[in-house]
């Protein structure tokens, strides 16, 4: 199979998860508190208003039209039409995606690295103060609550030192602390996976030939143990993107960064569900996508993956 | 006689092996604080709100924002409440809800896995459709859409991460049914005319339990972190229930001025976290055969 065919295939295969998505969506926002008709209409509307707008939106129709028709406009960008703002959610969602790419690529970005050097050489001195530090400090920032230490920051890098911004997004200045705290969230892990993917690589057995033919360390390190290591590695940061994005909610709300994430909360309090549901459909079907990238990424690099999915192994 | 023998020997042999994987739970030290420190918060959570020094309801608008002192250990909020009061109160919320939302997601998850991993067929195909799904939403994103549909509370934040975490743990057992499937003794028990039910809870389940267990303590962590992420947001419990996430939220306004207010919650969030990822690395450690091999020789 072609790459182009395995690509397809895997977009396929991502049609009834996403259709699955909508169908959740669809469901919580049919079980929220209240009538959307009558949020639309405000408190002091007339009843007869409040039945043009539930006509007009469809509420009376048959709860399966209603589904199909959310999925159709949804599939045409459609995502509805937001309380507050009175515009279309996807402008909304558009106006303030480039933050939340931004926010994410930087931590992402920082995590990579300083994360990767750490894991290798931790995992290259194993019983090194080096390696005992790094892995004390990885549970540590795995267990840490990212809005807390995004707090820690403001205080001690914009209350104390007067030397960054607190919040907001006016200047590139104002990027580094969120995306420091969003880093952090990724660092443990990919730090982990590093380390064991480099200890598993480093007992291999072409490893071990590789040195007995006395091949220069170096060379053995980039040619035959990172580039086996890798294929975890990859692996771990498609999984991760769901824990990026997801605390890019987080980070941008203690820095007021206006992305995706912190339209989400704030259109959650002006109870303008429109709007949140269409950013939280949004990111899962960026999500979707990113994981179907990483796949073709994953296959590219491990000639064996790539054996096996492109000739339809994988049912 | 021969029966009796034989079952002496089978008691004797799970003995052993609960006295080596304490042992091997032991042998790691920070594993082993992790859990004395996981037993001290589950008390707190239990006994806290008793032994609190002041209501942790009262304001004082007098006494507002005082830095740590000897009255107040960590100080009093933006209400004049005292810290430590609230903390000790509001561990029976943040440790309470994970607890709830673990041993939910856990059920669940393993109801499904067990079905979907030994039935197959058409149940594991629907099963694994719907953990597909669960999985494509970012966790918190999940929980922050079911709790701003199912309303504020303990019950709906609990039924939230439940919901949000169950995938993994379907995923886990469905994984450990279909390594073990094939074994002879299930087809054994199959000949017998056991019934799928028995087959599952008698063998498939014990089977799986170690691996659940291991997860369940990291998802603790997971957990802890959640809701009090959650309670950040204002999505968690309603003020004035002392929630250590909702705490650092309600007390962030007045960072610049009282960082104490934020620093205490998040701290007791950080310990609970760590000693849960902590332990869970200790129990994975002693669960798990091969390590355990590895420990004794080394």
């Amino acid at each position: 199979m072609s790459l182009a065919g395995y690509v397809a295939k895997r977009v396929a295969q991502a049609i009834p998860t996403l259709f699955g998505a909508m169908l959740v969506m669809f469901i919580l926002v049919r079980i929220l508190p209240g009538d959307p008709a009558r949020l639309i209409a405000g408190p002091e509307a007339l009843e007869q208003d409040v039945e043009r707008i539930r006509e007009q939106l469809g509420l009376n129709r048959p709860i399966y039209v209603q589904f199909v028709d959310y999925m159709s406009s949804i599939l045409r960008g459609d995502f509805g039409t937001s309380i507050k703002y009175r515009t279309p959610v996807i402008q909304e969602i558009i106006a303030r995606l480039p933050y939340t790419l931004l926010l994410a690529a930087a931590a992402e970005a920082i995590a990579v690295a300083i994360a990767i050097p750490l894991g290798i050489l931790s995992a290259l001195r194993p019983r090194s103060k080096v390696s005992y530090a790094v892995s004390i400090v990885s549970l540590i920032g795995a267990s840490t609550p990212i809005f807390w230490i995004g707090l820690i920051f403001i205080y001690i890098f914009a209350v104390s030192l007067r030397i960054l911004p607190s919040s907001g997004a006016e200047s590139p200045k104002h990027l580094i602390l969120p995306a420091v705290t969003l880093s952090l969230l990724l660092m443990g892990n990919l730090t982990r996976i590093t380390r064991a993917s480099v200890i598993e690589a480093l007992g291999s057995n072409h490893v071990i030939t590789a040195m007995s033919k006395g091949l220069v360390q170096r060379v053995i390190l980039v040619r035959h143990v990172l580039r086996n290591a890798m294929i975890p590695i990859v692996t771990i940061m498609g999984i991760q993107i769901g824990a990026l994005l997801g605390g890019a909610v987080i980070t941008e709300t203690v820095f007021a960064w206006p992305g995706i994430g912190s339209l989400l909360v704030d259109s959650l309090f002006y109870r303008d569900y429109p709007l949140a549901q269409g950013i939280i459909l949004f990111i899962v079907m960026v999500f979707i996508a990113i994981n179907i990238l990483v796949d073709v990424i994953y296959a590219y690099i491990d000639p064996r993956v790539r054996e096996i999915l492109w000739r339809g192994g994988r049912s | 006689m021969e029966r009796r023998e034989i079952l002496k020997k089978i008691f004797d042999a799970r003995k052993k092996r609960r006295e080596e994987m304490w042992e091997a739970l032991k042998a790691n030290r920070a594993a082993y604080v992790s859990l004395y420190i996981v037993g001290a918060l589950v008390i707190m959570a239990i006994m806290g709100s008793l032994v609190t020094p002041y209501n942790p309801y009262d304001f004082d608008l007098s006494r507002a924002r005082m830095p740590p002192s000897i009255s107040h250990p960590f100080g009093t909020d933006e209400l004049g409440r005292d810290i430590l009061s609230r903390i000790l109160a509001g561990a029976r919320y943040t440790i309470g809800i994970s607890v709830a939302s673990v041993a939910l997601g856990v059920l669940i998850g393993v109801i499904l896995g067990l079905v979907s991993g030994y039935l197959g067929g058409l149940w594991d195909i629907i099963i694994q459709r719907i953990v597909d799904v669960m999985l494509a939403f970012p966790t918190i994103l999940l929980a922050i859409a079911l709790v701003a549909s199912l309303g504020q509370g303990v019950a709906s934040l609990i039924i939230a991460i439940a919901v949000s975490t169950f995938p993994v743990y379907a995923r886990l057992v469905r994984g450990v049914v279909l390594q073990i499937v094939s074994e002879d003794y299930i087809a054994a028990a199959k000949l017998l005319g056991k019934s799928s039910t028995y087959i599952m809870i008698k063998h498939v389940l014990p089977n799986s339990v170690s691996a659940i267990i291991v997860q369940a303590t990291y998802y603790m962590g997971l957990s802890i972190l959640l809701a009090s992420a959650l309670g950040f947001l204002g999505l968690g419990v309603p003020p004035p229930t002392p929630e250590w996430g909702s705490m650092i939220g309600s007390g962030r306004t007045y960072l610049f001025s009282s960082p104490h207010i934020v620093v205490f919650p998040g701290l007791f969030i950080m310990i609970s976290a760590l000693s849960f990822n902590l332990l869970g690395d200790g129990l994975r450690d002693a669960l798990d055969p091969r390590t355990r091999v590895l420990l004794r020789r080394g």
